[in-house]
């Protein structure tokens, strides 16, 4: 079988198109066979084109999607311009990183990462000396401030400040 | 800006054209669907190829990175001059015996609306998600802009400080976006977008013109409503990941097996090489593929009687497969840490995973419980299938002389095993990970898998255009 499977068709079939012509007539399927497949093939594409609308439909009903990477672009660019493209920083965020905790805060630590790269960002400890805090709210400065072991060093608002161990 | 991305499609494309004009014969005449056919191979292949050289380039000279357009463009020039003079050279033995079966300009009405339906869909999808899905800027994106922002320090985007980003994971589209962005000399979102445009309209592409190749234009314009107008395959088409490029040399390089036999030989052989080390080259799953691929042509050289064309096909096969394979492997696995699912350390764990029941009843219940959310979709689509295929049956079994395609059902077969074992054998929770990798692991297959089906339907096999033999 494998042997017959794999013959080059070059082999097999050397037929000329004159004798393909006559060997398709005869080949023709009868009448029932040929209309279900017509039926089949019809209601193939009007299911796909229903299919296809249906999508269409949802695309343009879902409402504009909230686009989180523009947000932490603008939020971070700040802070990106003062970090050094080669370092390895620290990230601190008020959110839980653990994805079993819902998935908010590790796609925000995941979004910082993709804006301030080729800075890499850590999150175990010890976390080197550079600290970058990215949190939910805007005035954490103060709170951040009581962090055991952290000096804010910069506050760039929006939630953003970059902090530095205690020496 | 605009000029300069195009620019980096067309250099990838004649990039493309060389191999495959190098290594697919030029037939005497053009048979419906062949020139678009080998046209959207070179694209996929060109831009693979493109990829790799950007890679190596990255390595070797991270910073000459700037100049690599030049280079590139002037390859693509020279390239260009040498499959130009190839085209136009006619070889002495083909043998052209076009389809002559009934036109059906109404498929081909209803695959047009479909595909004018999916397209704005998946336009829509992208101006959502301009960045893609979230793998895409957790993994491919990120790891894109480690290339374009520091090339003098590429191996940061493998860093094993961040194991969420997969650094295991094959460079292919991440290289590809840089590429572009190299070229536009800017961090444009353009980019990758288009290429997860470009991929997904590649992919029906493909799918259309291969089957109407090999003498079945009915079940092109069929199959390829049906990919076109899959749920998940449109929400994809603007995700910016590397699961449709996946799906798209998979289909290459199952449609190139199924080409196998008709006199190509070496060259297919090798062309197939390439396209499987492409696959290799984008995700770990296609290096299962590859090993899957290098198994079938072993199988299909023990059915073959001519000593020295076997010897010639697995020799070409493992040649085409070896630049990508190598620069995945030597560049990635010996950098990065090893794989959170696959890897020798998880060795004995995973046999012990294996050999436990309950672990095989949870993957069918986790995968019973997704594909439930698609019954109806997924129904109506088997019932339809199925009638065809009755009706189709009877001409099949009288006429094809050619029964090639039963190795893609085998390569399809193995590979959705290897899907279920994996499963099998995850350190994750199993309904987790069912739960979101299920439906981007069946769109790796499902181009191949309607290209299969239909190719086992078309109603005779032409002889096909073939130059000289390879």
């Amino acid at each position: 079988m494998i042997t017959e499977m794999m013959t080059p068709t070059s082999q097999r079939q050397t037929r000329q198109p004159s004798d393909a012509t006559s060997e398709q007539r005869r080949l023709v399927a009868p009448a029932p066979a040929r209309f279900a497949q017509t039926v089949a093939n019809l209601a193939l594409v009007s299911f796909s084109l229903l299919v296809a609308v249906q999508s269409l439909r949802a695309a343009m009903r879902q409402p504009h999607f909230f686009n989180p990477t523009a947000v932490t672009v603008q939020r971070l660019s700040a802070v990106r311009a003062a970090l050094p493209p080669d370092a390895v920083i620290g990230y601190r965020t008020d959110e839980s990183l653990e994805v079993a905790a819902g998935g908010e805060g590790i796609s925000r630590y995941y979004l910082a990462q993709y804006t301030l790269a080729p800075t890499v960002l850590v999150t175990r400890a010890p976390l080197p000396d550079v600290v970058v805090g990215d949190f939910i709210d805007p005035s954490a400065g103060g709170r951040v401030a009581k962090l055991p072991g952290l000096i804010p060093v910069r506050d760039f608002g929006l939630g953003v400040i970059l902090l530095r161990h205690a020496p | 800006m605009m000029h300069q991305i195009i620019m980096s499609f067309l250099t990838a494309g004649v990039l493309g054209w060389l191999v495959v004009g190098t290594l697919l014969p030029v037939p005497t005449r053009w048979h419906p669907g062949e020139f678009a056919n080998r046209s959207i191979l070179a694209l996929g292949v060109g831009i693979g190829v493109s990829a790799l050289m950007y890679f190596i380039w990255l390595v070797l000279g991270p910073h000459r990175v700037p100049n690599y357009p030049w280079l590139e463009t002037g390859l693509a020039l020279a390239g260009g001059y040498l499959v130009s003079r190839t085209v136009a050279r006619s070889p002495p033995n083909a043998t052209p015996a076009p389809y002559a079966g009934p036109k059906r300009n109404v498929l081909k009405l209803g695959f047009a609306l479909v595909a004018l339906v999916a397209a704005a869909t998946a336009f829509i999808r992208a101006i959502d998600y301009p960045h893609g899905f979230s793998d895409a800027w957790a993994i491919w994106n990120l790891r894109a802009r480690f290339f374009f922002r520091a090339p003098n320090d590429w191996r940061r985007a493998f860093t094993p400080l961040l194991p969420w980003t997969h650094p295991d994971y094959p460079p292919l589209l991440a290289a590809s976006v840089a590429r572009g962005w190299t070229y536009a000399a800017e961090e444009t979102i353009v980019v990758p977008m288009l290429y997860s445009l470009l991929f997904a309209a590649a992919t029906v592409g493909l799918l259309v013109t291969a089957l109407r190749r090999a003498g079945h234009p009915d079940g092109g314009w069929l199959a390829g409503a049906l990919l076109a107008s899959t749920p998940a395959f449109l929400t994809h088409s603007a995700a910016q990941m590397a699961d449709l490029p996946l799906g798209f040399y998979l289909l290459a390089s199952i449609i190139l097996m199924t080409r196998l036999g008709e006199g190509y030989e070496r060259g297919a052989a090798a062309l197939l090489g390439v396209t499987t080390g492409l696959a290799a080259w984008t995700k770990n799953e296609g290096v299962l593929f590859a090993l899957i691929i290098c198994a079938v042509m072993w199988l299909i050289r023990l059915g073959r009687t001519d000593g020295r064309s076997r010897q010639f096909r697995t020799a070409a096969a493992v040649t085409g497969l070896a630049v990508p394979m190598l620069a995945a492997v030597l560049g990635l696995k010996m950098l990065a840490p090893p794989n959170d699912v696959v890897s020798i350390a998880r060795l004995h764990h995973a046999f012990n995973q294996l050999v436990d029941p309950t672990r095989y009843a949870a993957v069918f219940r986790a995968a019973g419980t997704v594909i439930g959310h698609a019954r109806v979709w997924l129904g109506s689509v088997a019932l339809i299938l199925t009638i065809a295929g009755i009706a189709g049956c009877r001409r099949h079994a009288a006429n094809s002389p050619s029964n090639s395609w039963a190795w893609g059902w085998l390569v399809i077969g193995l590979m959705a095993s290897s899907y279920f074992f994996v499963y099998v054998i995850t350190p994750y929770e199993i309904a987790g990970h069912v739960d979101t990798s299920i439906s981007r692991l069946s769109l790796h297959l499902w181009p191949s898998i309607l290209y299969v089906y239909f190719l086992g339907m078309r109603p005779r096999v032409i002889t096909p255009v073939v130059g000289k033999a390879g």
